[in-house]
């Protein structure tokens, strides 16, 4: 077909023990946003390093159209099989495929523009031409609408988001036909998906082919054409978004109806009489980032944060957590006033704390999933500084029963894990402690929509069992379906709080948005 | 925000993304085979060839001597594993290994018993490790660094402790020591390095110490989360290898008959760090892996003895081992 810029036909891969990709296919329009869907696991990664000649595929066909669109460059179906290694992550790049990966790929240390420009650096005489490299690099943000951002500037200074879009930067001045994007906006703030759904849109114009890669269902029916949804390595079908609903495309991925796993608000509120006060913060603050926030929440209850990119949720469950110290405010654990220099106090106290980024400050990867999930408690297991393998043992064989964890045994390095088991190990690195307070930031980023129910109905459990939970998302469905409460924070102060009958994704948003509760009677501050 | 635990790399987004095809990799049988038992593999080789091309090698006296003299760079590797796996290293060793034969010299010369002048250089030696681990947990300095400080300054200051160019031991109790041999037959040092061996083995298969070390060494950012004394670890672990230098300084010693502080342990990290590379701790932190050590000491002694015993150019043997370090380190590579 003439209108295909991409054809992927019949792709298998497997990787010893498991079949990654069998039988898959993968068309792609000129000009339009595809989405490719599918659970963690679901073989979207490895469908998109085949493409991109990361792996190589044990069988099927990939054509992709040249330039004009005349006739495929990259012909390595069977009747060529001594081409089979042709798919270089180069050759694949100079044919027009260029990716912007979930991990970014950038240095740190260098300059934004250096990032952009990376590798294929405009040269005059042999030698780089900074000017140009610094007047394209401004050209291509502000056409993303970043002008603010000093290309000069060393990336790591800038903010996630900002490193982000310099990725995406990146993948678009290459002068690509088709740009990958494997959840580009999982980063991203709201305004920052909005910059970035701009410059996709003016892609499509310029008749560049998307493929994206997302978990965020709403982002994907609202920017992509049509959608290629696999399912344990398999292909469920392809689709136009019209013909889609969210309910039907979930179903599709998870292969069982979704209604039950998307049930809207299905927490109903323990109340707050004869609980004991577990976490009581008051008016701490902590450089500019966090100005005045008051919290508190009892035994058994789950407090939702809500807030956007840099609003101070982070910063908060951080000071609760005693890894960073406030300047101003106290911050109480069951009623009596803690002074916590580092996370040992927390911990000492009875706190426990789950990161947003599981990757940099929740998994040991190359250690086993017995040593990530007895980390915490190790101290406690043996006498006098020899650990006891057997309570170990015993530890791991109970939560990767309890909490269904898909692991080959409890010497499995972590690293081979799945991102949702990697998270129910780290849960259960807390839970076997028995804490009296769980802070969850962002407890279900880069989970698939099962694993998702899972943890959220472990966490609902938690709090059945009497843990004061306070949970970080920036899902708000998610907080809507879980939480008791709900503090919203915008720009490093608490706007408002949202008590169990107020909770609606209205109210969230607006409170975000204009720092003030919608009606009057919404109790705040 | 920075974490105090000294690591060697401080950009850790370079290090993950390779770690789902070493699972791949190790899958693979044959090929898994040969990464994990790396160093045993060379190690037969090696006894292979010599036994071939070396006359008289396979006796008991070629081994008595192949293993005293692997003695100081085995104590020093079993350290320095410790030190790699919380994601670290320590150059500074040799000169650890020279303040603490100055010390135990100059002391012992002047008329203090045997035992205190060990004790005291067994303690110099240990602090030299806790500066080392104060800096780079406490400070936050880069370890190559600290350590190169230490190395540099230390030898400085261990020729200034020993006040004369050579203090010969001959003849002494210390000096006897250092020539005994246990009911006759097996040389001392190879009952103390077997005992080092026994004892670092169980701290790293048993202790709760070893854990929060890897952790370290596998993800300091995380190790401080779940409530680790990233400070105390960090500098338990420079204060040990500081230890096992000072009993290799002060054996060396009482082997030699003299300490001249300027050659004792000299280039010695090198060996040390070889051998942990071909017995397969990953440098980036994270595992441990102590009797691949114990081989890989083996094995960098074995070049030394081998090319002695063929008559070769003994610089030839720094090529030898160069090039064991190279196949070791390709052989464990990240695909």
């Amino acid at each position: 077909m003439e209108d295909h810029i991409l054809e992927m036909k019949g792709i298998s891969k497997t990787f010893p023990g498991v079949v990654a990709l069998q039988e898959v296919d993968l068309f792609v329009r000129y000009g339009e946003v595809h989405a490719l869907m599918g659970e963690n696991g679901a073989g979207k990664s490895t469908l998109i390093k085949v493409l991109t000649g990361v792996y190589q595929r044990d069988a099927g066909e990939i054509f992709f159209a040249d330039e004009k669109g005349t006739g495929p460059i990259c012909r390595n179906g069977p009747e060529g099989a001594s081409h089979k290694l042709d798919l270089s992550p180069f050759r694949s790049q100079r044919a027009g495929i260029s990716t912007v990966y979930q991990e970014l790929n950038l240095v740190p240390y260098l300059s934004v523009c250096e990032n952009i420009f990376i590798g294929r650096e405009p040269k005059t005489r042999g030698l780089i031409d900074w000017k140009t490299v610094e007047r394209r690099s401004r050209e291509i943000l502000s056409d993303m609408g970043l002008e603010g951002v000093d290309v000069n500037e060393p990336l790591h200074k800038q903010s996630v988001a900002v490193a982000q879009m310099v990725a995406i930067a990146r993948a678009i001045s290459i002068e690509a036909k088709l740009v990958v994007m494997d959840e580009p906006t999982s980063s991203l703030s709201e305004e920052e998906v909005r910059t970035l759904f701009r410059v996709i849109k003016r892609l499509k114009k310029q008749n560049i082919s998307i493929i994206f890669v997302s978990h965020k269902l709403d982002e994907v029916f609202e920017i992509c054409d049509r959608a290629t949804i696999l399912r344990d390595g398999r292909l469920v079908g392809q689709y136009a978004m019209r013909d889609l609903t969210k309910l039907k495309m979930v179903s599709l991925m998870i292969g069982r109806d979704a209604t039950s796993v998307l049930d809207k608000r299905k927490r109903v509120s323990a109340g707050r009489e004869g609980r004991d006060l577990v976490l009581k913060a008051t008016g701490v603050s902590r450089a500019r980032r966090t100005t005045e926030i008051s919290i508190d929440i009892n035994s058994g209850e789950i407090l939702g944060v809500a807030g956007l990119l840099g609003s101070g949720r982070t910063e908060l469950a951080r000071i609760i957590f005693g890894d960073e110290i406030p300047d101003k405010g106290r911050i109480e654990i069951g009623a009596k006033n803690a002074h916590m220099k580092s996370p040992r106090d927390a911990i000492r106290l009875g706190l426990g704390f789950c990161s947003e980024d599981r990757k940099e400050e929740g998994v040991f990867p190359n250690m086993s999933v017995l040593d990530n999930m007895t980390m915490a408690i190790l101290p406690e297991l043996g006498k006098a500084g020899v650990l006891s393998r057997k309570a170990q043992l015993r530890i791991a064989e109970t939560y990767i029963t309890k909490l269904n964890i898909a692991t080959s045994g409890p010497n499995q390095p972590m690293r081979e894990l799945s991102g949702g088991n990697q998270q129910k190990v780290l849960l259960a690195r807390w839970l076997c402690k028995n804490p009296i307070l769980m802070i969850m930031d962002e407890p279900t980023r880069g989970i698939d929509i099962a694993g998702k129910a899972e943890i959220e109905n472990i966490i609902t459990e938690l709090a059945g069992g009497g843990v004061a939970i306070l949970m970080i998302s920036s899902e708000m469905e998610e907080l809507i379906r879980s939480c008791d409460r709900i503090a919203v924070l915008s720009e490093g102060r608490k706007v408002g709080e949202l008590a169990a009958q107020e909770i609606s994704e209205e109210h969230i948003m607006h409170m975000m948005a204009h720092g003030s509760a919608l009606r009057e009677d919404v109790h705040g501050q | 925000m920075e974490v105090p635990c000294g690591k060697m790399y401080m950009d850790s987004s370079t290090k993950t993304s390779t770690a789902t095809s070493i699972g791949l990799l190790k899958s693979i049988p044959g090929l898994g085979a040969f990464r994990d038992h790396g160093a045993t593999v060379f190690f037969l080789a090696l006894i292979a060839l010599s036994a071939l091309i070396t006359p008289n090698f396979l006796s008991f006296g070629t081994l008595e001597n192949t293993l005293v003299q692997v003695f100081p760079v085995m104590l020093v590797a079993l350290g320095m594993t410790l030190v790699i796996s919380s994601g670290g290293i320590d150059i500074s060793v040799g000169a650890i290994m020279a303040i603490s034969a100055a010390v135990l010299a100059r002391l012992y010369t002047s008329g203090v018993g045997l035992a205190p002048s060990i004790g005291c250089g067994i303690l110099a030696a240990g602090l030299c490790g806790l500066f080392n681990g104060i800096l780079i947990s406490r400070f936050r300095i880069q370890p190559i660094i600290v350590t190169l400080v230490v190395m540099i300054a230390g030898r400085g200051l261990a020729m200034r402790v020993q006040g004369q160019l050579s203090t010969s031991l001959e003849y002494t109790p210390l000096g006897n020591f250092g020539l005994y041999k246990v009911a006759d037959k097996v040389p001392v040092q190879i009952v103390i390095m077997l005992a080092a061996v026994a004892i670092i083995l169980f701290v790293v298969k048993k202790t709760v110490f070893a854990k929060h070390v890897e952790a370290i060494g596998d993800n300091c950012r995380a190790a401080r989360l779940v409530g680790i004394n990233t400070l105390a670890t960090t500098i338990g672990v420079y204060t040990v290898c500081g230890i096992m230098c000072a009993i290799a300084g002060c054996m060396e010693a009482a082997r030699i008959g003299a300490v001249n502080v300027a050659q004792l342990g000299l280039f010695i990290e090198l060996d040390a760090i070889a051998a942990v590379a071909i017995g397969g701790t990953p440098f980036s932190g994270g595992r441990t892996r102590i009797l691949g050590t114990v081989v890989g000491a083996v094995v960098v002694g074995l070049v030394t003895v081998i090319v002695n015993m063929n008559d070769i150019p003994s610089h030839y043997s720094m090529v030898f081992k160069a090039l064991i370090v190279v196949v070791a380190m390709w052989t464990q590579r990240k695909k």
